[in-house]
């Protein structure tokens, strides 16, 4: 017994002293890491893992390379890579790479005085690294429609504001003076002020104004975007449900109505110089903004008319047999920052931020269920410092051998997650009630059926 | 035309007039009939396959339980002991409370699959008759239901953990009480050696939790 004391109480003491051992070879000098992700997905619906993703966008950023890869697929349905645009780049050289897919194009004006430009299924990636510095992006739409102005019937109408325009202004020899005017009347002339009126600048003026977009619609769209910066490293993703601006960058470059639907941001952030992450989320049901004529005039910010719905929770039902019944997450953002991470993170730290508006998923534990999800952004940045001096390895602290029940029992505790809650160990009473449920249904059917054959005879 | 005041479908218990429009209805459709036929044994198949659910896990549980028993004595578990590597769903130890008669093997963690064997050990807690907060769940129900009278427990019934190491017994230092499923509190650790073992109340809801704190007491010398 005692000889078995002796080689368990040597076998642990190796132990300990190997992993010991480990740990200060992970310990090593090595260079700084880091890495970020964003995902950005508007809608997404399927049956048991399979089925069709609309709007979808990914990038990824490595400090190994240094290497930086992007995607976008407007659709993406099984067995159908054809819509995707993909760019990669990677090494210390400066190099970028850019893809676009845009099958549809250009679809022709239409014939009512109104200029339409649709395209559909588009999908854009770029990625470079230029002095070092890796940086991806890409954004997709499966649906993109903006209807413009007719020019030559606006034309018309420029041409009168211009006379009108003209004759105010005609007694003011100061230009200063005449874009304080044309401010009274709500125009943004500020780039005037102090220049002289002349032909270009009334071109310039009245010819973006005869330009100007009338409504710009954008139908399951998402960009995602990381980047790596000498202090920071960037990822950040969006995603819209459907969105519609009206009047589109008209107003000192505000949109003069916005409407949001399903529309969900998260970004994360780490600082290479603290080696601290951060993050956060905006998951938006309906957001509805309006352009602020002050901020024509360097005051103010747009106006938010509407931003509301703030919930944020999962509702789950659940069955005693199947599990979880149903699961419906709406606007729900949440950010968990790790720090002394795992891995090629270990001693640094990474946020993750995920952004969900909405999302049903159907009996999600039987082979990935039925999920219908709208608005879904998430975003990943983390890194850890370089490390140039091993530190200097502890002593190691004796072990006790377990080879008896300890006297004095060690509190070493193997690592594993946390529980949330002290499990599930009953609540099964449901499913007596549903077999009673069902055995009812079952005799009531057996007894219908009887009395109709009866009836029929 | 047929309707509900047809005297042919009136009896001494008149039905209501939906299930009279249904039984004629089936009446003159035999094959609603025979689909209604099939359609009721389904459901009396389904009821004794839902009201067979708890002795179907009690089976299973039974199962596993021979085959923990076996693991338990093996030197393989032993040694994964020893390093302190038991994975989930391996035996860890035995669990025997002689005022409420049970007997079962606990495994290593608390997941819905390793609690199929009747009970299991909290990962983040420390191993068997160690300093600390020893913390175990198991089944109030189903799945042999180790703990269905745990209710009963009073202070001073005394608890055995088994290990592959050694034995050593706690005793019961307080009545069971009652907690919220989200008060982890309870597996909190502690300096002194004790005992918890958690399981759903009331009997057959998930709604709150059961605890029993038990004292150690000392090592058992194995026979």
């Amino acid at each position: 017994m005692k000889r078995i004391r002796t080689i368990g109480a040597v076998g642990v003491s190796l132990l300990a002293t190997t992993s010991l051992l480990a740990a200060g070879q992970a310990q090593a000098a090595r260079p700084e890491t880091y890495q970020a992700t964003a995902v950005g997905q508007a809608m997404e619906m399927s049956i048991a893992g399979v089925g069709v993703k609309i709007g979808g966008t990914t990038a990824n950023l490595d400090s190994v390379g240094p290497k930086a890869a992007t995607s976008g697929d407007a659709v993406k349905v099984p067995l159908l890579n054809i819509l995707k645009s993909a760019a990669a780049v990677e090494g210390a050289k400066d190099v970028s790479d850019t893809s676009k897919q845009c099958p549809t194009g250009e679809i022709p004006p239409l014939p009512v005085g109104l200029v339409a430009e649709v395209s559909l299924l588009c999908a854009t990636s770029k990625a470079a690294i230029k002095g070092g510095m890796a940086s991806a992006s890409s954004s997709s739409d499966a649906a993109e429609i903006e209807l413009q102005y007719e020019s030559l019937l606006l034309g018309k109408a420029v041409e009168k504001l211009k006379g009108l325009f003209s004759k105010v202004i005609a007694k003011e020899t100061d230009a200063a003076a005449a874009a304080d005017t044309a401010k009274s009347m709500g125009i943004n002339l500020n780039p005037l002020a102090g220049k002289p009126i002349n032909d270009a600048l009334w071109e310039k003026l009245f010819g973006e104004i005869a330009t100007i977009s009338l409504l710009s619609l954008e139908l399951g769209s998402s960009e995602s975007m990381v980047e790596v910066s000498s202090d920071k490293i960037k990822s950040a993703a969006s995603s819209d449900g459907f969105s519609l601006n009206v009047l589109p960058n008209s107003l000192c470059g505000q949109d003069i109505l916005s409407l949001q639907m399903g529309h969900s941001e998260a970004s994360a952030t780490y600082d290479r110089k603290t080696a601290k992450s951060s993050g956060r989320t905006n998951p938006e049901a309906v957001h509805i903004t309006a352009a602020n004529p002050a901020n024509c005039l360097g005051e103010g910010k747009r106006f938010e008319i509407l931003d509301f719905i703030e919930v944020d929770g999962t509702l789950h039902i659940k069955l005693p047999i199947i599990g979880t019944l149903l699961k419906i997450t709406f606007m729900k953002g949440t950010t968990v920052v790790t720090d002394e991470g795992p891995g090629k993170l270990a001693g640094g730290s990474e946020a993750k931020s995920v952004s969900d508006v909405f999302k049903i998923e159907v009996l999600p534990g039987l082979a990935g269920g039925a999920v219908l999800s709208i608005g879904h952004a998430e975003a990943t940045a983390g890194g850890a410092p370089a490390i140039v001096d091993p530190p200097a390895t502890t002593v190691p602290v004796s072990v006790e051998s377990l080879t008896t029940v300890p006297a004095t029992p060690t509190t070493v505790m193997p690592v594993v997650a946390a529980e949330a809650v002290l499990p599930r160990t009953g609540g099964d009473a449901a499913v007596a009630f549903g077999g009673l449920v069902l055995l009812g249904l079952a005799y009531g059917a057996r007894r219908l059926a009887r009395k109709g054959r009866t009836a029929s005879v | 035309m047929t309707n509900i005041s047809d005297p042919e479908a009136s009896t001494t218990d008149s039905p209501a007039p939906g299930v009279g429009r249904l039984v004629s209805f089936l009446r003159k459709r035999a094959w609603a009939r025979r689909a209604l036929s099939g359609f009721s044994v389904l459901l009396l198949l389904g009821a004794i396959g839902v009201l067979g659910y708890p002795f179907y896990t009690n089976l299973v549980q039974n199962r596993l339980q021979d085959t923990l028993d076996n693991q338990l004595a093996s030197p393989e578990i032993k040694q994964a002991y020893r390093d302190r590597k038991v994975k989930t769903g391996d035996s860890l130890t035995r669990i025997k409370i002689p005022a409420i008669d049970v007997d079962v093997v606990v495994v290593e963690g608390t997941t819905e699959s390793a609690l199929k064997a009747g009970a299991g050990h909290f990962p983040t807690t420390p191993l068997p008759c160690e300093i600390g907060n020893v913390s175990i769940a198991g089944h109030r129900t189903t799945y042999g239901r180790p703990f269905h009278n745990l209710d009963r427990l009073k202070p001073g019934d005394e608890i055995t953990l088994e290990t592959p190491l050694g034995s050593c017994s706690y005793k019961v230092d307080r009545d069971p009480f009652v907690v919220a499923p989200t008060d982890l509190s309870v597996i909190d650790p502690t300096d002194t050696a004790t005992l918890t073992l958690s399981t759903c109340e009331p009997k057959g809801s998930a709604a709150r939790r059961l605890i029993v704190k038990a004292a150690f007491q000392g090592a058992v010398t194995q026979a």
